[in-house]
């Protein structure tokens, strides 16, 4: 899982802000590789699948939110998928908690309850805001790209820095919603808020 | 060098004191030491398995969100364990080829990570342990800690442990060494006193020695019966000494005895010689009286008629001078002398006769020499001089012998014998004129002449037969009999004629002797 991310590149054109930073480490490795070019948007969105994927073993969601104890442990993808097949190329087969790990792709509030993780696209970082407050009080752990992310609501989100993936976690919130976050993820944060405005 | 058994005692006990504590220590040491090993190898491993563990924890996140800072931070925990040197977290995707994640380097690494550590594994070399363990979310295998440990520190410990023991070992044996030898003396020295005073009891043979007493243990009832023993052997030595005494005592009575005995036997021999003798005169004084009873009478008529003669003669003198001798007278004188001389002549003649024969007897008697003899001729003339105690009984003697034999021999030695026996036969076979018939019958029989002498008179019971020869054996003493006739008749017979003698007699059957003698004695 140890993929250094010195070859990202932003994706889209809202990752404009992005794109300025990662474009001289893009233009060293063009000198080197062709190849890695047509890797490159599904690398940083690869990683980002595995932290999907590794944040179900690091976060424990209370009992009563499945259905059965074999219920499936459900990832949802609202709005835009940047993952493609990685994401269920990923948790193919594996399981957390003796729940099997399963992916959903959902476009409308009704379909987020039953999801455990809803990772919301590029797609809905206009309606963010009303997805937040639609879930409030639900174990239901919220990941995004978008920068503003937890000061909306959100749980964790998703940043790169010196080239790698890293995320900020709001731990307030994940604990008003009832999940037990393991210590180990938040030592890995790069920033954890305990405050609703931090 | 000496054996060890032939040490002196207080050097084994010595070296058996301090060996054992040795050892013991030893045992103990090795004991203890193994245990320490095992232990603190065990320890070690553990600890070491702690820390990886909570490594491996602790690093899950870090490898799952692929944060190498972090894994580095957990990893520097480890600077408070020196002796772990290197630790590497490598990732772990499916199949491919393990990557360095993370690693620490400790003083005195000096080499890094591995290329391709082996999963999970554990081996322990001279001065290095390396292990090598999986990290794991749940069973999902997410990447591998690999560490090295210094095992200096670990060697040190032993090293120290052993230094201790060593010392424990020097020290322990030295005060093994000290207390043994002082314990010793307790031991080594009472029994050495003894051994001593043993040797000088045998040297000196001084059973009056003792031994101060010693402590109350062993040595000292040794010490306690060691002194028993020697009283005990004083005592024996000294019944001893008075036995030997008293042996010696009663040896020189027993000799002393001994030698009276020898003087009494010598007397008595001497007294039996002497009665022999006084014997052998008693048969001379017989035979002197039977000649002068058997001379009487020649000599008697030899005087009658001589005095006849004598009176005669006066008487014819007398009728000369007167001139009254007459023719007739003269003639009747003449007739008278001629008788009277006759009669005096024919009687000395007999008178030198018998003087002769009875010389001869007593010659032979007394002075015991060897001649040659006519046997039967001899035999006659020693029954001439018992003819005066034979006429008083009504026995007849009859000699049956050849006339012509002739022995060469002691012949006062068989006069004495007969008369012996024959005065045996008057004096004890026969009642006071009871008549019987003695029987000397001589033959000849291989140069050896047997005289077998008989009686029919009453003869004698087994257990005088028995006794006979013994000498002072006698029926009668006290009334005449000495208890030694037969006796010297088996000595003559014995030992100066070198015969043999033996006799048969049967009550109511009379007794016969027969002796067997050489016709000719040598020497």
């Amino acid at each position: 899982m140890a993929i250094r991310l010195s070859l990202s590149r932003p994706h889209g054109s809202r990752r404009a802000r992005l794109a300025s930073f990662w474009r001289p480490l893009v233009a060293i490795v063009l000198l080197f590789s062709s190849q890695t070019l047509l890797a490159e948007t599904s690398l940083e969105y690869r990683v980002k699948a595995a932290f999907l994927y590794n944040f179900t073993k690091f976060v424990e969601w209370p009992p009563e939110s499945y259905a059965s104890p074999d219920a499936p442990l459900e990832i949802c993808v609202f709005g835009s998928d940047p993952f493609g097949l990685t994401l269920d190329d990923t948790v193919r087969g594996k399981s957390a908690n003796s729940h099997l790990l399963s992916i959903r792709r959902i476009n409308r509030q009704s379909e987020m309850p039953g999801c455990k993780v809803i990772y919301f696209g590029d797609s809905e970082d206009s309606r963010l805001r009303s997805h937040i407050s639609e879930l409030e009080g639900l174990p239901i752990l919220t990941v995004s790209d978008a920068p503003d992310f937890l000061e909306l609501g959100g749980m964790i989100r998703f940043l790169i820095i010196d080239g790698k993936v890293r995320f900020n976690v709001n731990h307030r919130l994940t604990n008003m919603a009832r999940l037990t976050v393991s210590s180990k993820l938040l030592s890995v944060a790069n920033r954890v808020v305990n405050g609703s405005d931090s | 060098m000496l054996k060890f058994r032939d040490q002196p005692i207080r050097r084994k006990l010595v070296v058996a004191i301090v060996g054992t504590s040795g050892l013991a220590v030893l045992l103990a040491s090795t004991a203890f030491i193994s245990y320490q090993w095992v232990s603190t190898r065990d320890a070690t491993l553990g600890n070491l398995e702690a820390a990886m563990s909570i490594i491996g924890s602790n690093s899950t996140a870090a490898l799952s969100f692929n944060d190498a800072v972090a894994a580095e931070q957990t990893l520097s925990a480890l600077k408070v364990k020196p002796a772990i040197h290197l630790a590497c977290i490598y990732t772990q995707t499916g199949n491919q080829t393990p990557e360095v994640f993370a690693q620490y380097h400790g003083d005195g690494d000096e080499h890094g990570c591995p290329v391709r550590p082996q999963p999970d594994s554990l081996s322990m070399m001279q001065s290095l342990l390396t292990r090598s363990m999986p990290i794991k979310i749940d069973d999902d295998v997410i990447g591998t800690l690999y560490l090295e440990r210094d095992l200096r520190d670990f060697w040190q410990a032993i090293n120290s442990y052993l230094a201790v023991v060593a010392m424990a070992i020097g020290l322990s044996m030295l005060m093994a060494f000290a207390i043994s030898t002082l314990l010793q003396r307790f031991i080594a020295a009472p029994i050495l006193s003894l051994s001593d005073l043993a040797e000088e009891v045998s040297s000196s043979k001084n059973y009056s020695l003792r031994l101060a007493e010693g402590n109350a243990d062993e040595v000292g009832n040794l010490i306690g019966n060691f002194n028993s023993m020697l009283s005990q052997i004083g005592i024996r030595d000294q019944a001893l000494e008075q036995a030997k005494a008293e042996l010696e005592e009663r040896v020189k009575e027993i000799k002393k005895t001994n030698s009276e005995l020898q003087t009494t036997l010598e007397r008595l021999r001497l007294t039996q010689e002497q009665l022999v003798q006084t014997e052998k005169m008693a048969s001379l004084g017989g035979l002197v009286a039977g000649i002068a009873h058997e001379i009487n009478t020649p000599v008697g008529v030899g005087v009658t008629a001589a005095s006849t003669l004598h009176a005669k003669t006066a008487a014819l003198n007398e009728e000369y001078a007167a001139n009254k001798l007459t023719n007739s007278g003269l003639h009747r004188y003449i007739e008278l002398a001629t008788q009277s001389a006759e009669i005096i002549l024919s009687n000395l003649n007999r008178a030198a006769e018998l003087i002769q024969s009875f010389k001869q007897v007593a010659v032979d008697q007394s002075s015991s020499e060897k001649r040659q003899f006519p046997v039967k001729h001899y035999l006659n003339e020693v029954l001439l001089s018992l003819r005066p105690k034979l006429k008083k009984t009504k026995l007849n003697v009859v000699i049956d012998c050849d006339d012509e034999l002739v022995m060469h021999s002691y012949p006062g030695a068989l006069a004495q014998i007969m008369t012996n026996l024959i005065m045996n036969s008057l004096n004890h076979a026969y009642e006071q004129d009871e008549s019987g018939t003695l029987t000397i019958a001589v033959t000849v029989k291989e140069d050896k002449i047997h005289l077998v002498y008989s009686d029919d008179g009453k003869g004698m019971p087994p257990d005088h037969v028995k006794r006979v020869f013994d000498p002072f054996f006698t029926t009668k003493r006290g009334a005449g009999g000495s208890g030694l006739g037969m006796h010297i008749v088996f000595n003559l017979v014995t030992q100066q004629l070198g015969g043999t003698v033996s006799l048969q007699s049967e009550v109511g059957k009379g007794t016969s002797v027969e002796i067997v003698v050489p016709g000719r004695v040598e020497s």
